[in-house]
């Protein structure tokens, strides 16, 4: 690392001795000073090329994990950009008029994307995406058991158990023919794939970290036609079909690994070992860990695994037919309205094997085996069938007068069954090296889902009366809302759970427009419902949003924003309060070429508060030390004696500026820096627990410059400098922060 | 000021409101009517030649490299299919008054020019009942026909640039460490919410089967499952995520899952049973067991 950083050094130094151009991440072609070449002709076309060789340098500090998750520029050569547009010289090209192709990240960025346009005037048009995502996150506390130094054995988790390393492939394929006929046809497909190793973890017993092959694809087609019946007035029709396959496989992955006495294998403790709270178990006297010096378990009446794995081969075909129509033929009124009918099936193939040692609760046998799978001869899996329609209606009613009305309603049901049958192998007092033979099995048990079915439908309905003249403009509206969830359990006993909730919203919006570049907008929604489905869902929320735009050159853009939202639920038992209270400005001023400044800054307070219930006995926490009681308050919650409140506020602080010049006409410079400041409160409920990203400083400055060397060449370098900072405790596991400069040398030729 | 002067003065403030509204509207009909100039109505259409002998620059540097230069083919009017007829502006030496002009044209007007083409795509089919169009945002605030700094769709600057000029809170979510990746160029702000007009909230787009857009791209948390998580369903991805950005790493509305699943994991009697375990001892992340917690075939609990 040390030479990497001298390295690093000594060509910033180079650069900055050179007076020579920066190209920072993510900062595109905006500031370079290549003026845009005129092009060459040929075959009929005006053709613009540009191509941004380059290459990245990294040099970091502190946890890598943590850059990888929020950098992940990696170092090495890269095609960092890459454009062309073809232009039919008469507008009437042989193959297309137009193409315009752009791609960026080549080489090993995390981030790659391509995106096609070609289009034939009457003919056709054709738009086309690759996106490749690299996800490699490692935070540290996600899943964490947070395993105390006072165990014994002390195994912390340094890493995240829960942590991805997948890359996500999205293309997009979209075709219209005869884009401006009366009859026109659409199709399109769409392939989403995201592959990689990743981890999770699973309950039996203890919870044991898996490694988890990810594999999904959704396959998606359509197919669509338009016909225009009258001048104005287009019906539609298209059938759309996802397959989705999930080929995800998980299997144990070693933790805490011990021997088993007599060579009898390995088992694996799983993820939490917090001796003093026997977990996984507790250490049986006189041994005083769990695991010996030789790396033997010393209690063989652990929770633990010595072979897991699953399979959960599920399949999803989602036919989804809709028709639609838009018509504007009819005087005065604006017509669009939809529906969708679907019905998404899904089948899973299921297979579930643990082998280990699950200590019996409750004088209940101790289980060395289980093994769940399909039901021969039936099939799991659940159909969604949703109905979806909406309608729109726009009547003018005067010049300055109209009559908004929109409705959505969407509905589905999902049917599920679900057929398993559990095998389970137990014994009493046995332990790890029992082997199979010697415990007991009642052979496979049938086990049938305990919920049938899951439903909701939807209707929404807005209508609004908007006025508006050249400089002043409002209106009035009224949102009303009908949802009902219908949960059922069991269609024999009637064991369902219903909840209806209505609510109704009176709204309002006025902006006005002194001048044409200078407007003003205020828009006030008041909701008011009459229940929830989830206990922080609002049933009172009120939003306040106000906006001011100031346009006063096309160089200069101004805007301020001020979002309030406040939301609560005055149930008793819940108490729910809520608020987000946004205010910013942003301003971007250009006056010369030579010179650009941008400026911007946010404040934003969110707050999420509710009653809760909970256990804890580390009396030396305040939230615990506070707490009421759950039972003498008339809450019934046995398992959860503790009550509070779940107070939690987060204050957010960004910053930007940006500065460009260009001192000659062939070089530009810019600086700017962004940070991101973040506190706030959380109540703690394990002494262990950081608080994380609850409490951070995120810095990113840059650099960059830019020199035209002639013959289409543009020669950049940039600086970017990335520092996250947890304001908080560390915890039982490795310190999150870092920071890493990252230098990209480029050589842009556009041609 | 008591409860009476109160009263006495409320008149006074709506009347003045009223008096104002009626001004502007008188004001706004005269302008108008000076920006839509009468001579266009009889004025007849002399040919884009016509109008590259004075706007030859704009013609040959910019027109004619947008794909709006196919106006001119076939039996197209090239720049009067958008300015109007404009032989009365030529005669005019070149009368500004004498042509259509979207600087001085409101919002309403210009859009209805524009959608007299646009009008029937299938992105555009709500725009007149859109948040944006009754903010007064229209077609013009976003597109620049002539000086478009991004060719393919013609807008005056790039996204998300351009959406940041208005929308200053979303330029800072994305600012945020845990962010999706907007400014980074691999999403687009256009990818989620249709610009103009949809019939859900906040313009955000929706899959024909009605589940939001996230799962176009998280296609392995929109199921149907065997075991469904209730807020996933009934709420939407925003429940519990926030997805501009967020102080949490999986974007959560709060820093520690623990206290979010708590909210609504409290009482039997309000909703499902919390988890009764010991929170000081173990199981600092509910998902740590409950890893499938957006649904699940095997486990009505989300374990796997």
């Amino acid at each position: 690392m040390t030479s990497m950083s001298f390295r690093l050094k000594r060509l910033l130094v180079t650069a900055a001795l050179l007076s020579l151009s920066a190209r920072a991440q993510n900062q595109g072609n905006a500031n370079q000073t290549q003026s845009q070449p005129e092009g060459w002709e040929g075959y009929g076309y005006v053709v613009h090329q540009s191509v941004d060789l380059g290459y990245r340098a990294n040099d970091i500090t502190g946890s890598e994990q943590m850059y990888n998750t929020l950098v992940n520029l990696r170092s090495g050569p890269r095609l960092l950009d890459q454009s062309l547009t073809m232009q039919s010289q008469n507008h009437d090209g042989t193959l297309f008029d137009n193409l315009f192709l752009n791609s960026f990240g080549w080489g090993g960025d995390p981030n790659n994307a391509l995106r096609l346009r070609l289009d034939k005037n009457k003919w056709y048009d054709f738009r086309s995406a690759f996106r490749r995502d690299q996800t490699d996150f490692g935070y540290n506390l996600l899943a964490n058991p947070l395993n105390p130094p006072t165990s014994s054995p002390n195994i912390p988790a340094t890493f995240s158990p829960h942590r991805f390393a997948t890359r996500r492939r999205v293309s997009d394929f979209d075709l219209t023919l005869f884009p401006q006929s009366i009859f026109d046809v659409r199709l399109g497909y769409s392939h989403n794939n995201m592959t990689g190793p990743s981890y999770s973890s699973v309950h039996e017993g203890t919870d044991a970290l898996l490694f988890q092959d990810w594999n999904t694809t959704l396959n998606s087609y359509r197919l669509g036609a338009d016909l225009k019946i009258f001048e104005h007035t287009v019906v539609s029709y298209d059938q759309f079909l996802d397959y989705y396959k999930g080929d995800t496989d998980w299997q144990l992955a070693p933790f805490a690994p011990a021997l088993l006495p007599g060579g009898a294998g390995t088992v694996d403790l799983g993820l939490p070992i917090n001796t003093g709270n026997k977990n996984p178990c507790a250490i049986n006297a006189p041994a005083t860990s769990l695991i010996d010096s030789t790396g033997t378990l010393t209690n063989l009446t652990c929770n633990s695994f010595i072979n897991y794995n699953r399979v959960d081969r599920s399949r999803t075909s989602a036919p989804t037919e809709r028709v639609s129509l838009h018509s504007t033929d009819i005087r005065r009124l604006e017509l669009s309205m939809s529906y969708a009918y679907g019905s998404a099936d899904m089948n899973t193939v299921f297979n579930e094997l643990f082998n280990g040692f699950q200590s019996g609760r409750n004088g209940s046998p101790n289980t060395r085996q289980s093994l769940v799978t399909n039901t021969p001869g039936t099939t799991t899996g659940a159909t969604r069938i949703s109905n979806v329609a909406d309608f729109s209606i726009t009547a003018h009613l005067t010049k300055h007068l109209r009559f908004v009305d929109t409705f959505r309603f969407w509905a589905y049901r999902i049917p599920e069954r679900a057929f398993f049958n559990e095998q389970d192998w137990t014994c009493s007092g046995c332990d790890l090296t029992t082997p199979i033979s010697g415990t007991t099995t009642g052979g496979s048990i049938p086990e049938t889902a305990d919920q049938l079915s899951f439903n909701q439908s939807w209707k929404r309905n807005e209508s609004d009366l908007v006025w508006e003249t050249k400089h002043v403009g409002g209106r009035i509206g009224f949102r009303y809302g009908d949802r009902t969830f219908h949960h059922i359990l069991d269609f024999a006993t009637g064991d369902e759970d219903r909840i209806v909730v209505h609510d109704y919203t009176p709204l309002l919006g006025v902006w006005a427009k002194p001048m044409m570049s200078l407007r003003f907008n205020f828009d006030w929604e008041h909701t008011n419902g009459d229940d929830t489905i989830v206990r922080i869902g609002p049933r009172k929320e009120d939003k306040y949003r106000f906006q001011a735009n100031y346009t006063p050159k096309p160089w200069a853009v101004i805007g301020t924003s001020i979002n309030l939202w406040n939301g609560s639920n005055d149930d008793v038992l819940i108490a729910y309060r809520g608020h987000n209270r946004n205010y910013g400005f942003t301003t971007s001023l250009n006056p010369r070429e030579r010179f650009g400044i941008d400026l911007a800054y946010n404040y934003n307070d969110y707050q999420q508060n509710t009653f809760i219930c909970f256990n804890d006995s580390d009396t030396t926490l305040s939230v615990v030390a506070n707490a009421g009681s759950c039972l003498a308050n008339g809450y019934n919650d046995d398992g959860n004696p503790l009550l509070t409140n779940g107070i939690y506020t987060s204050k957010t602080h960004y910053g930007m500026a940006s500065v460009m010049v260009k001192p000659v006409s062939r070089v530009s410079i810019q600086a700017g820096y962004s940070i991101t400041s973040v506190g706030g409160e959380t109540p703690q409920f394990n002494v262990l627990q950081p608080f994380g990203s609850l409490q951070y400083n995120y810095h990113q400055p840059l650099a960059m410059v830019s020199v035209d060397i002639g013959h289409h060449l543009a020669w950049n370098a940039g600086w970017n400098y990335y520092q996250y900072g947890e304001k908080s405790f560390v915890g039982p596991t490795d310190p999150r922060y870092f920071h890493a400069n990252n230098a990209t040398f480029s050589l842009r030729w556009a041609f | 000021m008591n409860r009476e002067q109160s009263n006495k003065l409320l008149p006074l403030v709506v009347a003045a409101f009223l008096l104002v509204v009626m001004h502007a509207s008188v004001s706004a009909e005269q302008e108008e009517k000076k920006a839509t100039p009468n001579d266009t109505a009889t004025a007849h259409y002399v040919g884009s030649e016509t109008c590259k002998t004075c706007h030859e620059e704009l013609y040959t540097n910019k027109f004619e490299r947008t794909p709006h230069f196919k106006t001119t083919l076939k039996d197209g009017h090239g720049c009067e299919s958008c300015h109007g007829p404009g032989s009365a502006h030529v005669e005019g030496g070149g009368d500004v008054s004498k042509i259509i002009s979207f600087k001085t044209m409101s919002r309403q007007d210009t859009n209805a020019h524009c959608l007299s083409c646009h009008g029937e795509k299938h992105e555009h089919r709500h725009i007149s009942s859109s948040a944006h169009s009754s903010s007064d945002v229209g077609c013009l605030d976003c597109h620049s026909p002539h000086n478009a700094k991004e060719p393919e769709h013609l807008l005056a600057t790039a996204q998300p640039k351009l959406c940041y000029g208005c929308h200053a809170s979303a330029k800072a979510d994305f600012g945020k460490p845990y962010h999706h990746r907007v400014d980074e160029g691999l999403m687009q702000c256009a990818d989620c919410h249709n610009v103009h007009g949809t019939t859900t909230l906040r313009q955000v787009r929706a899959l024909p089967t009605g589940d939001a857009v996230c799962a176009k791209c998280h296609s392995d948390k929109a199921g149907p499952f065997v075991y469904e998580h209730v807020p996933v369903k009934t709420e939407g991805c925003g429940s519990c995520h926030t997805p501009h950005g967020s102080n949490n790493p999986r974007y959560l509305r709060v820093s520690q899952v623990n206290l979010l699943c708590l909210q609504c994991h409290s009482f039997p009697a309000q909703g499902p049973a919390g988890p009764g375990h010991n929170q000081s001892t173990k199981y600092q992340a509910c998902t740590m067991c409950h890893a499938a917690i957006h649904g699940s075939n095997a486990s009505n609990v989300f374990f796997r």
